[in-house]
């Protein structure tokens, strides 16, 4: 895995995923954030033409961080043979249990710019990317079953279906930052139940239903 | 509580119903009792599910609508998803199963209280693999948290002391938690019961198992309670009777610690008609002090003999020392009573536990004792606590051995006691 403890050494060639490194032991190290590209590259010694051959800036390094970190999840999903073979229901579990096993292996980082750098709401501007990426990951792999009839029903019902599924990550995500269990086993327990009440709901709610509601509730209240 | 409210409105409807409906019986007021404290317990998995589990098995006790909706709880549990049952195995045991296993079925086959079954292959051999559902043991303090106040009112427990029985369930069911001490009990059960004619164990494997896994042999069979239903042969069931009978009987005496859990679903009969005991998470030691009283009362000229058996009620906690004599009294008698009845098997060398007649008498004792307006105002926190366990063992042996029909040379055990 990319994001080991040990920090990159001068004569190793310098790739994305040193600097990853480095820049995630920087800050744990120091327990805060490196101010500007200058600071960081001065602390690291590494040149700063270097860090701009690969990151625009230090929010654009951030964002990458977790792309990476989904990015290993989804090899990872992909090594598991039978994967492909899963219902719907089961790869959004497995995509949930590699990725927070990921984060986990990565916690303090996480942790540490999640909650203890006190920056609240500020932080989900850095899980931006991962949005899309955690998006256009669920539009390929969760498979809807299209009829005719639901055609038009499906192409709307993928992108809520896969912002559904980031609202749902989102709030697993901070579950996880605030479980205190053993191994995180309250985090697994919040993944099981949660997708599976999504699925029933889904399995027993066609989707048409929900539109007439929403037509319903728009036509009585919002014109 | 949630629930208690819900029972105590039950009543209400019921005596309202009842001024209506006079022939209104107290079944149907059972009956919603049942569905309400169900209700409340079917989400919760694990240990308030032992608990319902536990009540239901006293099949004379509790009234027969509570029983029938207990019995469902066994069989509420939502599966684990084969991506938790792999990170489950990834984080115990290091590997994915299809790495410790030839083959390996993703979705459970059976579900246990607080875990549930795969079958695996390996090497040829068919295995059962049991995981645990997470959090169990997490949960159990604050299900029976839930519990707690239910059962108190329930049997009325007095004093602050009543907090031992409570510990005792906790403690049990914390250990049934622990699937290496399961492996461990399991292994050294069977290693000691291995003379016993027409029984069997399953072989356990410590190196594919852990705190939350456990890897046996798959036994093949039919549950004891499928079988006992059909079987039309006397013989076999007196054979398979005698050693179930034989096999607590050795673990009561000899072992001192006793497989707490005679639950049909704990024994399997293979083709040739042997008995197979499995799951060892619920073992109850019996302490020396306890065990002496209690089989002291076992006998009749003790029972018969008032200042004895009055002294054996004082050791056993069930009489306490701050009675008046009217509940001296009153619980020597009732439990005259009940020991007369309900030790008869140990009176004798033989019993025959097919007569209907002796069980008849244990519900209709049972009936009488529910329905005394007395009794359900005194104290009911007496007796040692180690009365809970050992009781539902009894419980479940005598049913099991009614289900078989069986036919018991009592003191068959003896010979397999080293001298």
């Amino acid at each position: 895995m990319a994001m080991t403890k040990r920090a990159a050494g001068k004569k190793e060639t310098i790739t994305e995923e040193t600097i990853i490194s480095t820049y995630m032991n920087q800050v744990l190290e120091k327990h805060q954030e490196p101010a500007s590209v200058f600071h960081f590259c001065k602390e690291s010694k590494m040149e700063e033409t270097l860090f701009y051959s690969f990151f625009p800036s230090l929010d654009g390094l951030k964002e990458a961080i977790w792309i990476k970190l989904f990015e290993n999840a989804v090899s990872g999903l992909k090594n598991e043979e039978a994967f492909e073979t899963y219902s719907n229901r089961n790869k959004l579990l497995s995509l949930y249990f590699t990725f927070f096993e990921i984060l986990t292996l990565n916690r303090s980082y996480v942790y540490f710019v999640l909650k203890e750098n006190k920056q609240g709401l500020q932080n989900l501007k850095q899980l931006r990317k991962l949005r899309n990426r955690f998006k256009k990951f669920i539009q390929e792999e969760i498979q809807t079953t299209v009829t005719d009839k639901h055609e038009k029903i499906d192409k709307i019902a993928k992108p809520v279906l896969s912002e559904a599924a980031w609202v749902q990550f989102l709030f697993i995500l901070k579950f996880w930052v605030e479980d205190t269990s053993i191994g995180f086993e309250k985090t697994d327990i919040m993944i099981e139940k949660s997708v599976k009440a999504t699925f029933d709901i889904l399995d027993t709610t066609p989707l048409e239903s929900l539109f007439d509601l929403g037509k319903f509730v728009w036509k009585e209240r919002f014109n | 509580m949630k629930t208690g409210l819900k029972v105590g409105g039950n009543y209400l409807a019921y005596y309202g119903e009842k001024m209506v409906n006079p022939s209104l019986t107290k079944d149907k007021l059972n009956e919603n009792n049942a569905e309400d404290i169900y209700d409340g317990l079917k989400n919760l998995k694990g240990s308030a599910l032992k608990v319902a589990q536990m009540l239901s098995m006293e099949k004379n006790i509790m009234p027969k609508a509570y029983v029938e909706k207990f019995s469902l709880a066994q069989f509420s549990v939502p599966p684990l998803s084969a991506p938790l049952v792999r990170k489950t195995f990834k984080r115990y045991l290091g590997h994915y199963p299809e790495a410790i296993y030839d083959s390996f079925t993703p979705d459970s086959v059976n579900a246990a209280s607080i875990g549930q079954v795969h079958k695996a292959t390996k090497n040829g051999k068919q295995l059962a693999v049991k995981i645990q559902y997470p959090g169990v043991a997490d949960s159990i303090s604050s299900d029976l948290a839930i519990v707690k106040p239910f059962a108190i009112k329930m049997f009325n427990l007095q004093g602050k002391d009543s907090d031992k029985y409570f510990k005792e369930v906790e403690h049990k069911l914390l250990e049934e938690t622990d699937y290496k001490l399961e492996l461990k009990q399991g292994i050294a059960i069977a290693k000691a019961c291995e003379k016993i004619k027409n029984l069997r164990f399953p072989v356990y494997y410590p190196e594919w198992s852990s705190e939350k896994i456990i890897t046996m042999d798959w036994m093949e069979g039919e549950h004891l309670s499928e079988f006992a239903a059909r079987n039309n042969d006397p013989e076999t069931g007196d054979r398979i009777g005698q050693a179930l009978w034989d096999f607590y009987m050795f673990q009561m005496h000899h072992l001192k610690q006793v497989h707490a859990d005679p639950h049909p679903g704990n024994f399997l009969i293979d083709k040739e008609t042997n008995l197979i005991a499995i799951d060892f998470g619920c073992i109850k030691h019996v302490p020396e002090e306890f065990y002496v009283p209690y089989f002291e009362l076992a006998r009749p000229e003790v029972i018969d003999d008032p200042k004895l058996f009055r002294e054996k009620l004082f050791e056993l906690e069930i009489l306490r020392t701050d009675d008046t004599p009217k509940e001296i009294e009153y619980f020597s008698g009732l439990f005259h009573q009940l020991l007369s009845l309900f030790t008869q098997p140990f009176h004798g060398d033989y019993f025959d536990f097919s007569d209907e007649v002796f069980f008849e008498n244990i519900a209709r004792m049972g009936e009488e004792f529910s329905k005394d307006t007395q009794l359900r105002k005194m104290n009911g926190n007496r007796g040692s606590q180690h009365f809970l366990y050992i009781n539902r063992t009894f419980f479940g042996l005598y049913n099991l051995l009614h289900d078989l029909k069986a036919r018991i040379n009592t003191r068959n055990f003896e010979q397999y006691i080293p001298q």
